[in-house]
């Protein structure tokens, strides 16, 4: 089973880029207009099936 | 023409030298150059833009003593020896610092971290940062340890009053940050900002209610930089003096001149934040 580490950068103006530590090719990104509802609810599902990709509980 | 140094050391019977002496180096075709350095001690270059290096040496007019101020960076350096291509500078400040590198990210202080406790929403929270030498920053970080979904964090750097030491006026801040997932969360500045030799505060501010930040193991730092009542800066508790607080609306940063804190923290509920060096 493989932890997986994610990792969050905010551009200046707002853009959230979410990344899994050391995959580079795995990275989802939120454009600003995003609500914190919104953008929160696709970082989560996407977190969650990078987890379940790497077996990660 | 021939170019001559006359030093008073050199003068006969060490006298010192006269008006004549120099009438006659003249009168012999000679270059008379006498700089105020052999007066008044040595070369001193207090507007240089770079550390010195090897060949600051005696060739380029500095001896034991000579000063040299990096005027880029806000240092300050001494020589302790001028040996010809290998001269020997000493930083006169930050003994212990070595200086921080572009792209690299830096905690605010030496303390460890620990796990930290629920953050309170609307309550800005500041810790301290001392910028050892003048660097500009574009990004503040946390690291997450609890998440919440659906709750906006920003962080900030603020000046400080050199009289109380207590926060001043906004110097920068992010914008709003996710803390939807665990691990580290970086946010580029709104605008870079230029820090100078001196001191600072990280803010934190949000409306998370839940979201639990990475916080430091004890912060005597603040305690020994800002002082404090006896039992502040006494208390058994590790976390005494960790952190200091303003009620602030999240996203709306206001100047803190002159406004006074609305508690001094003595909990980890807080966020111990890293700055990255552009």
């Amino acid at each position: 089973m493989d932890e997986i580490s994610i990792c969050t950068y905010v551009a200046a103006d707002g853009t959230t880029t979410v990344t899994v530590v050391d995959r580079p090719d795995q990275t989802l990104t939120i454009p600003p207009t995003s609500s914190a509802a919104e953008r929160d609810a696709q970082i989560v599902a996407w977190v969650e099936a990078r987890r379940a990709e790497a077996g990660t509980p | 023409m021939t170019a001559v140094d006359l030093k008073i050391s050199e003068l006969t019977d060490g006298a010192p030298m006269q008006r004549t002496d120099v009438i006659a180096a003249l009168r012999g075709g000679v270059n008379v150059r006498y700089t105020l350095g052999n007066l008044l001690g040595p070369l001193n270059k207090l507007d240089a833009t770079s550390a010195p290096a090897a060949n600051d040496d005696s060739n380029a007019g500095f001896d034991v003593g000579s000063r040299k101020f990096d005027a880029a960076r806000g240092v300050s350096f001494v020589c302790r020896s001028a040996a010809v291509g290998a001269a020997k500078w000493i930083r006169m400040d930050n003994a212990d610092f070595f200086g921080y590198v572009s792209g690299r990210s830096y905690h605010a202080n030496l303390n460890g971290i620990i796990a930290g406790a629920a953050v309170t929403a609307n309550s800005a929270r500041g810790i301290l940062l001392v910028a050892k030498e003048q660097v500009t920053t574009r990004q503040l970080g946390v690291r997450v340890s609890t998440a919440q979904s659906g709750a906006n964090i920003q962080l900030a750097i603020y000046g400080s009053d050199p009289a109380t030491l207590m926060p001043t006026t906004l110097r920068a801040n992010t914008a709003n940050m996710s803390v939807a997932a665990t691990g580290p969360v970086m946010g580029d500045l709104i605008s870079n900002v230029t820090l100078e030799p001196g001191l600072y505060w990280l803010m934190y501010l949000g409306d998370a209610t839940t979201a639990v930040f990475t916080a430091y193991v004890a912060n005597t730092q603040m305690a020994a930089i800002l002082g404090g009542t006896p039992a502040q800066i006494m208390s058994n508790a590790a976390t005494a003096m960790s952190y200091v607080a303003w009620n602030m609306t999240a996203g709306s940063w206001i100047d803190l001149t002159g406004v006074a804190p609305t508690a001094w923290g003595n909990s980890t509920a807080y966020a111990a934040i890293t700055f990255t060096v552009a």
